[in-house]
C-alpha cells in the first residue's frame, strides 16, 4: 500500500514538471525507488530517426545526462521492446542473444544480471523504453509485475510524450520567431536605405516648386507636384511596412503611459484639420477616459482612421470623432458620412494590402496597410476594433481600449517584460517601494527621481494602494547592483525619501505566469526592510 | 549685418549635401560640408562651426561616435548637434539622445522644419 501511494505522489510531482531534463531525472528517481533496481535509464524514441537515445541514467555508479548511447528500433533488447511494445525481463542479461554489450563500458555491462526493458507507450505509439537493472544478484523486481506498475508506466509515457511535444513546439516557435526577426531586420534595413533617396527626390521636387530653378509653368508644376506626392506615398508605404514587420516579429515595443485619449485627439485634430477640410470635423467627448497606452502608436491609430475616413467621404460630408466610457473600456469611434463599405469588404478590410475601391472623385490611394496597423496596434493594447457600415450612409470604426487602472498597467507590463526576459534568456526582477506606515511619501516625485536613474528598459509603475513597482530585465547576478543603485538614488535625495520607504524585491521564476505570487513575496520583503529600519 | 552662422553639414550622400546646402545658403547660413565622420571631427577642430548637422550612418566613424566624442570634449561640447537621419525608430532616437545630441530630425524633411530647428538651436546656444 505504501508503495502505491508514493507512486501517486511521484506522478503528481512528475506531471508538474515541464522541463524535459528535470523530468527524466525525476522519473529515474521514481523508478529506482519504486522498483528497488540498482540502476535505471530512460530512453526516448525519436520518431524521425527511429532511434532510441538514453536521456538519463541513474543509480549505482552512474548519474548523468544521456545522449551518447543510441540504439535503432529493433537493435538490442531495448530496440526489440520498443518495436514489440512488450516488456522483457531477463535474469541473466549478458547471456541473452539480443543483448548488445557497449564497448566503451564493457566491464560494467558484463556485470549486469537482471535487465528489465519496459516499453513506454502513449496513444498506441512507443515513446521510449525504461531499463531497470541490477548488478549484484538476479532479482525479479516484483513491483513491475503489479497492475499498478503498468498504470504508472502508462502515465509516465504520457507525461514524457507531452513534455517532448512541448519541447518540439518550443523549437518550432523559436525557429519561426527567429525567421520573423530576420525578416524584420531585412525590412528595417531596406526601409532605411530607401528613405534617403526618397528624401532627395522629394526635396529636389520641392526646390523646383519653391522656384530654386527659376519659374515653372503650370504644366511643369503639375508634374513636379506629382513626383512629390508619389514619392510621399512610397515613403508612407515603406514606413508602414517596417511597422508591420516589427509587429509580426513581436518586436514593436510599446512605450506605455497613463494617457488621456481626449488630449490625444485634440492633438491629432490640430494637425489633421487641413487634410480633412473642406469636410467638417467634429469631436464629441462625453467623458475623458484614460488608457494605458503608447502615445505615438495610438496617435497613429487615430490618424490612420481619419485618413481612411477622408478617403471615403465627399467634400461636403462630415467626420465625427466620438469618445466615451463604456463599462471598463474607453471607446473611440470615427464616423463618416461617406460612401460606406459593403459587408463583403468589411470582412477583409484589416488584411494587409487590401485596398478598397475609392470613388474616382474622392481622395488619393493609400498604402493598404493603414488599417492593418490599426488592428495590430489596438490588439497590442489588449483592445478591439470593429467596423459597421451601410452603403451610401457612411462608416463607423470603433476602437475599444481597457481603461487605465494601476493593476492593469502592472499586469500588462509584467507580461511584456516577462516575454522580453524569456527572449533574452535573462531574469525579471520586481522591486517595490512602499510608504512606511504613517509616513507620507510624494511618490510622483520619487518616480521622477527614479525615472532619470534606472536603465532604459526598466519600467516604473504605480503600485495599487500607494507605492511604486519597478520592473527590470537583468542577469540574476545584477540584482545587488540594482538594489544599490536604487538605494543610493533615494538616499542622495535631500528630502530623505529612503527613511520613509520600505523596499522589497523578488526575482520572477521562469515558469511564473501570474503576478500575485511574486508581488506577495516582494511585499513581505518590503515589510521586512521596514521593520529592520525601524529597529535601527 | 550679423555675421553668418557657420553650419557643418556631415552626410555621405553628396546629392543630399547639395540639396540641403542650397536651402541653408538661401536662408543665410555658411555651409561647410564633410562626407565622413573623421573629416567631420577634423573640420570641427580647424574651423569651429556654430552648429553641426550630423547623419548617423557615416563611413569611417559613425554619427553616434562622432556625437559622443564631441559631447565629451570640453572644447566642443557646447556646439549644438542636430542628428539628421533616415533612421526613424524610437530606439535610434533614444540612442542619439544618450550620445548627447541636442535635436533629432528624420529624413525626408520639410525645409521649414529644418530651418526652424536650426534657429531654435542657435538661439538656445546664444542665451548661454
Amino acid at each position: 500500500m505504501k508503495k502505491i501511494s508514493s507512486a501517486e505522489q511521484w506522478l503528481s510531482r512528475l506531471e508538474e514538471q515541464l522541463n524535459l531534463e528535470q523530468l527524466m531525472e525525476n522519473c529515474c528517481q521514481a523508478l529506482l525507488e519504486l522498483s528497488g533496481a540498482d540502476r535505471c535509464s530512460i530512453m526516448v524514441l525519436d520518431s524521425d530517426t527511429d532511434q532510441l537515445t538514453v536521456r538519463w541514467a541513474q543509480g549505482s555508479r552512474v548519474k548523468r545526462k544521456g545522449g551518447s548511447l543510441k540504439f535503432r528500433v529493433g537493435e538490442g533488447l531495448c530496440g526489440w521492446v520498443a518495436r514489440s511494445q512488450k516488456a522483457y525481463c531477463s535474469l541473466d542479461a549478458t547471456r541473452e542473444p539480443r543483448f548488445v554489450p557497449q564497448k566503451t563500458r564493457a566491464r560494467k555491462f558484463r556485470q549486469v544480471k537482471t535487465l528489465c526493458c519496459l516499453p513506454l507507450v502513449a496513444q498506441g505509439r512507443t515513446v521510449g523504453v525504461v531499463n531497470l537493472s541490477s548488478f549484484s544478484s538476479s532479482q525479479k523486481f516484483p513491483w513491475i509485475r503489479q497492475v499498478k506498475a503498468r498504470r504508472f508506466l502508462d502515465r509516465l509515457a504520457q507525461v514524457i510524450a507531452h513534455a517532448t511535444l512541448l519541447r518540439e513546439a518550443q523549437v518550432v516557435t523559436d525557429r519561426l520567431r527567429q525567421q520573423a526577426k530576420t525578416t524584420s531586420e531585412t525590412v528595417a534595413q531596406v526601409s532605411h536605405e530607401v528613405r534617403t533617396p526618397l528624401a532627395l527626390m522629394m526635396e529636389a521636387a520641392q526646390q523646383l516648386l519653391d522656384g530654386f530653378g527659376g519659374p515653372l509653368t503650370e504644366e511643369h508644376q503639375m508634374r513636379v507636384q506629382m513626383i512629390k506626392s508619389q514619392a510621399d506615398r512610397m515613403l508612407r508605404l515603406v514606413t508602414e511596412l517596417l511597422d508591420i514587420s516589427r509587429i509580426e516579429a513581436g518586436r514593436l515595443a510599446l512605450q506605455r503611459e497613463e494617457l488621456s485619449l481626449a488630449d490625444l485627439i485634440q492633438d491629432v485634430r490640430s494637425r489633421y484639420q487641413p487634410l480633412v477640410s473642406p469636410r467638417t470635423l467634429k469631436i464629441e467627448t462625453d467623458s475623458v477616459p484614460t488608457v494605458y497606452g503608447d502615445r505615438t502608436r495610438l496617435t497613429q491609430v487615430v490618424e490612420n482612421l481619419l485618413t481612411n475616413a477622408v478617403k471615403f467621404t465627399p467634400p461636403d460630408g462630415s467626420i465625427t470623432v466620438r469618445l466615451k466610457t463604456r463599462g471598463r473600456s474607453a471607446e473611440l469611434a470615427v464616423e463618416d458620412t461617406g460612401v460606406g463599405i459593403s459587408s463583403k469588404d468589411q470582412k477583409r478590410l484589416f488584411q494587409k494590402f487590401i485596398q478598397l475601391k475609392v470613388p474616382a472623385s474622392l481622395g488619393a490611394r493609400g498604402t493598404g496597410l493603414g488599417l492593418t496597423i490599426v488592428k495590430e496596434v489596438v490588439h497590442l493594447h489588449e483592445g478591439s476594433v470593429h467596423v459597421s457600415s451601410e452603403q451610401g450612409q457612411g462608416t463607423t470604426f470603433t476602437v475599444q481600449l481597457p481603461l487605465y487602472t494601476p493593476s492593469l498597467a502592472l499586469a500588462q507590463e509584467f507580461r511584456v517584460m516577462r516575454e522580453q526576459a524569456a527572449r533574452e534568456g535573462r531574469a525579471l526582477a520586481v522591486q517595490l517601494l512602499r510608504a512606511k506606515p504613517g509616513a507620507k511619501v510624494p511618490f510622483q516625485k520619487v518616480r521622477e527621481l527614479l525615472a532619470k536613474q534606472v536603465a532604459r528598459d526598466d519600467r516604473i509603475l504605480e503600485y495599487p494602494g500607494g507605492g511604486l513597482a519597478v520592473f527590470s530585465v537583468l542577469d540574476a547576478s545584477g540584482l545587488p547592483a540594482m538594489r544599490r543603485r536604487l538605494e543610493e538614488n533615494l538616499s542622495r535625495h535631500p528630502d530623505g525619501f529612503l527613511g520613509r520607504i520600505g523596499w522589497g524585491w523578488a526575482l520572477v521564476p521562469k515558469e511564473e505566469t501570474t503576478l500575485p505570487g511574486v508581488l506577495t513575496l516582494a511585499e513581505r520583503r518590503c515589510e521586512g526592510t521596514q521593520a529592520e529600519r525601524a529597529k535601527t | 549685418m550679423e555675421k553668418k552662422a557657420r553650419v557643418l553639414l556631415v552626410d555621405d550622400e553628396p546629392d543630399l549635401v547639395q540639396m540641403v546646402s542650397v536651402r541653408l545658403t538661401a536662408a543665410g547660413y555658411e555651409v561647410v560640408p564633410a562626407y565622413d565622420g573623421q573629416r567631420a571631427l577634423d573640420q570641427v577642430k580647424q574651423n569651429r562651426p556654430d552648429l553641426i548637422i550630423l547623419d548617423l550612418m557615416l563611413p569611417k566613424l559613425d554619427g553616434y561616435k562622432v556625437c559622443r566624442l564631441l559631447k565629451f570634449d570640453e572644447r566642443t561640447k557646447t556646439i549644438p548637434v542636430l542628428i539628421f537621419t533616415a533612421r526613424a525608430q524610437v530606439e535610434d532616437v533614444t540612442l542619439a539622445t544618450e550620445c548627447g545630441a541636442d535635436a533629432y530630425l528624420t529624413k525626408p524633411f520639410e525645409a521649414k522644419t529644418l530651418l526652424d530647428k536650426l534657429q531654435e538651436l542657435l538661439g538656445a546656444g546664444k542665451k548661454e
